[in-house]
């Protein structure tokens, strides 16, 4: 039941009519159909893993309770690693089990050691990186006392499958949703309107922008081997593009459903693309993962290797983005690519520029000349990082490399389908514009709703529903769900 | 709230409306279409392949049989209703639907290949069937059981037309500029101007070696059907399995076996069978673009090679013009 579906289509109707026709007046019944509808939507899709995402909720939500409650810091200790090992050990369990078996079997026989071994059969519940993420900060907030531990269990359960953001995130805390779901939500006209306008906004560019580059990235990575280096280059940054348009695109999605049912959820990208440097980049790429692991894992370990001056920093960040790399999958693939990340800061250490904060380009016509050069430069940066987020393995993204520098990059880029590739193009251009004038607002349209009169703002959206209808490129599925 | 709900059906009203009428120009634009597919299918529909002989079959009758080198040599009048892509079970709806506007052939000379009795899982050129499947319930079950449209596409107006934009867009030029529009295909003929190219290769690799294709038996048992119904109707049937070329006949384990059972049929019905496999032709790939289709060259000599055996075999004696 993706967002962008008939199923999810109706689901949303019927419920929002029930939230705020039948139940508005009572919080509890709100909140009671927030639960059944995200356990609705969740077992939709697969109703196996329903149980896991109750008993997780159950253990994390008794276990808040009990932290502030515990008498000794060493109970108190106690119950909160009990937390973290369920989390930690359900994604080991179910995302890294065969490959951590794998790999160490591999790194044996590098030394002509050979074990016998068996893998297991393992589903990944869909969700898990994302929900998991959520209770864990939970836990660490109540034990830090940041936030009061719910005593109410349709609000602690609602907000760990929360359905807006339970498949794909962004990752709530509980800082920022728990008050929400606590506090009586009141029907505002405009912020379902600007709900409605940011699903449009995500439906665009996911369904236009994003799969229809798909169609072109998936024949490059398919064929890298075979094509010739001018198609590489212009299929990664159609990749580039893809990710974002995806990523962000279903992110405005859910954003824009919670706001239609009341809720304000954390943004999850701020046009990542006209970043200064990757320190930005990473300010404002998946925003709810990355200040996740700033505030829970960077920054304690800044704080443990102070001593170490730079090289400590280094060390902290290299292991936030090893974390970053391997949440994504396991793939050694993704470790390489949070390496490669975490390497790219080691020039901003060493030159002192990490915490400095660069001139914000928000209100800013036109940039100037090294602005511009520094956007191209990060997403220069984000293009060589991608070919291993897409690749298979590590070798073939060596190969991809490889195969970049030759004579054929000279050539004229070869795909089925050219027309559909400009078509492609010119979309990538118009979404790059409207997001460089809407830069200044939550998300790029956000301004249409104030800024413009009421025929051509329907004219806009009128003109966007036909675009997106006609140029959809449908069946694919958002490419975070696998995470 | 209520302002919401009004301003949301103050919204959406418009653009049901504007569905509805793009449906209605959409489709009435592709039903003048002369392009591929949608040129035969609109003179099928509008009655205009009235034609003593039709050829019948999938790609291999749409790239092979030059009706013109047929109508010079035979003095009968010649349509090419090959079908690019599709297996019998579409074959026969076109056959259906054109029996239902037009005037039954005298003779059908169906391509018969490895490909005629399966039956692919997707809806190959689905966009074929936009103008016709809401309002002929005839494609509509034919195509339900095809992975391409949706349950709720023949009968809710322009969903059908989601990320349909190139169609979309030819439609669009069609409604206007109607007389501006080309036809690639003659009389349904297409002949390529094309040389061997690596599809082969291609489909080595990626299967890996020789495989087996398999018979959709529904679709053997409708085959079955068609011909009685043929031979009920007067009209008579020829089997041609044109040239192949031979390392794409030696790649499918079980061709004698596929190949077999229209040489079965043929003798069940009394059909003449011309089989085309083991001709010099298939030997040289310079009348080929890929092992299964020939290019101009030798569609052309192809069809000149058939009209002469089928006259010297007299096959088309006491029809009504000879």
């Amino acid at each position: 039941m993706v967002f962008n579906s008939l199923p999810f289509t109706v689901f949303f109707l019927v419920f929002f009519v029930l939230y705020w026709l039948v139940f508005q007046r009572n919080l509890k019944a709100q909140n009671l159909l927030i639960l059944t509808g995200s356990y609705f939507f969740y077992a939709w899709w697969d109703w196996r893993f329903l149980s896991l995402l109750i008993g997780v909720s159950v253990l994390n939500y008794l276990l808040g309770i009990y932290i502030p409650k515990a008498g000794s810091d060493a109970k108190r200790r106690l119950l909160l690693y009990i937390g973290l090992i369920q989390g930690i050990g359900g994604l080991v369990f179910f995302k890294y089990f065969n490959f951590f078996i794998t790999s160490f079997v591999d790194a044996f026989q590098t030394i002509n050691i050979n074990l016998d071994y068996h893998t297991l059969k393992i589903i990944l519940p869909l969700g898990i990186s994302f929900y998991t993420f959520r209770t864990m900060s939970y836990l660490l907030d109540v034990n830090k006392g940041k936030i009061e531990p719910t005593t109410d269990w349709i609000v602690f359960f609602s907000y760990v499958s929360f359905f807006p953001s339970l498949i794909s995130g962004p990752i709530d805390r509980g800082t920022l949703l728990i008050p929400q779901l606590e506090k009586r939500r009141e029907f505002k006209y405009d912020q379902a309107v600007d709900g409605f306008r940011q699903i449009l906004w995500g439906l665009f560019k996911k369904i236009v922008v994003a799969d229809n580059c798909a169609i072109y990235t998936n024949q490059v990575f398919d064929n890298f081997d075979t094509m010739p280096a001018s198609s590489l280059v212009l299929g990664l940054f159609l990749y580039t593009i893809q990710i974002y348009a995806d990523f962000s695109g279903y992110s405005d999605m859910a954003i824009g459903f919670a706001r239609l049912i009341g809720f304000n959820i954390t943004k999850n990208f701020d046009f990542p693309f006209f970043s200064q440097n990757i320190a930005e980049f990473w300010q404002r790429w998946h925003i709810s993962l990355t200040s996740w692991m700033t505030e829970y894992v960077f920054t304690p370990l800044s704080i443990h290797f102070r001593d170490y001056g730079n090289r400590g920093l280094i060390i902290a960040i290299m292991i936030n983005f090893f974390i970053i790399g391997i949440w994504h999958g396991a793939n050694w693939t993704f470790v390489l690519f949070g390496l490669l990340h975490g390497s790219y800061y080691i020039p901003l250490i060493l030159q002192g520029k990490i915490f400095k904060k660069k001139k914000s380009l928000k209100g800013k016509l036109i940039p100037s000349f090294v602005e511009f050069r520094n956007m191209v430069g990060v997403f220069l940066l984000a293009m060589i990082g991608f070919v291993i987020f897409r690749s298979d393995n590590i070798s073939n993204a060596f190969e991809f490399y490889k195969n970049i520098f030759s004579l054929s990059l000279f050539s004229m880029p070869q795909f089925e389908g050219r027309m559909g590739v400009l078509i492609t193009m010119i979309f990538i251009v118009v979404m790059m514009v409207i997001e460089w004038f809407g830069k200044s607002h939550e998300y790029a349209i956000a301004g249409i709703g104030t800024s413009l009169s009421k025929t051509v703002r329907w004219s806009f959206y009128y003109l966007m529903i036909i675009i997106v209808f006609f140029f959809s490129a449908t069946g694919k599925e958002f490419i975070y769900f696998q995470f | 709230m209520k302002k919401f709900l009004i301003t949301v059906l103050i919204f959406i009203l418009p653009l049901l409306i504007l569905g509805y009428l793009a449906d209605i120009f959409l489709t009435n634009a592709l039903k003048k279409s002369k392009a591929d597919e949608f040129g035969v299918w609109n003179d099928i529909y509008n009655g205009k392949i009235n034609e003593d002989l039709l050829i019948y079959g999938g790609s291999r009758a749409w790239v092979h049989f030059d009706p013109k080198i047929l109508l010079d040599s035979l003095n009968l009048s010649v349509y090419n209703i090959g079908l690019n892509g599709h297996n019998f079970w579409l074959q026969k709806l076109r056959h259906e639907i054109l029996l239902r506007y037009n005037e039954a052939p005298e003779v059908i000379i169906y391509a018969v290949d490895l490909m005629t009795l399966g039956k692919r899982p997707d809806l190959y050129n689905s966009d074929q069937f936009l103008p016709y499947m809401t309002s002929d319930t005839l494609v509509a079950k034919a195509i339900s059981s095809y992975e391409g449209y949706g349950k709720y596409d023949a009968k809710v107006p322009l969903i059908r037309y989601l990320g349909k934009w190139k169609t979309s867009i030819s439609a669009v030029k069609i409604a206007m500029a109607p007389d501006r529009q080309k036809s690639d295909r003659i009389k349904g003929y297409q002949g390529k101007n094309l040389e061997w190219n690596s599809d082969f290769d291609n489909a080595v690799e990626e299967m890996g070696g020789r495989f087996t294709m398999e018979l959709d038996s529904l679709s053997v048992v409708m085959f079955d059907e068609f011909l009685a119904e043929c031979q009920k109707k007067n009209i008579k049937i020829i089997f041609v399995a044109p040239p192949e070329y031979i390392d794409g006949q030696l790649f499918v384990e079980n061709r004698p076996e596929i190949m077999g059972v229209f040489a079965s049929f043929g003798q069940k019905y009394n059909i003449p069978y011309y089989d085309y496999s083991n001709d010099s032709m298939s030997f040289n790939k310079y009348y080929f673009y890929n092992s299964t289709h020939m290019n101009i060259r030798g569609a052309e000599l192809f069809s000149k090679k058939l009209v002469m055996d089928m006259k010297n075999d007299k096959v088309l004696e006491g029809l009504a013009k000879n």
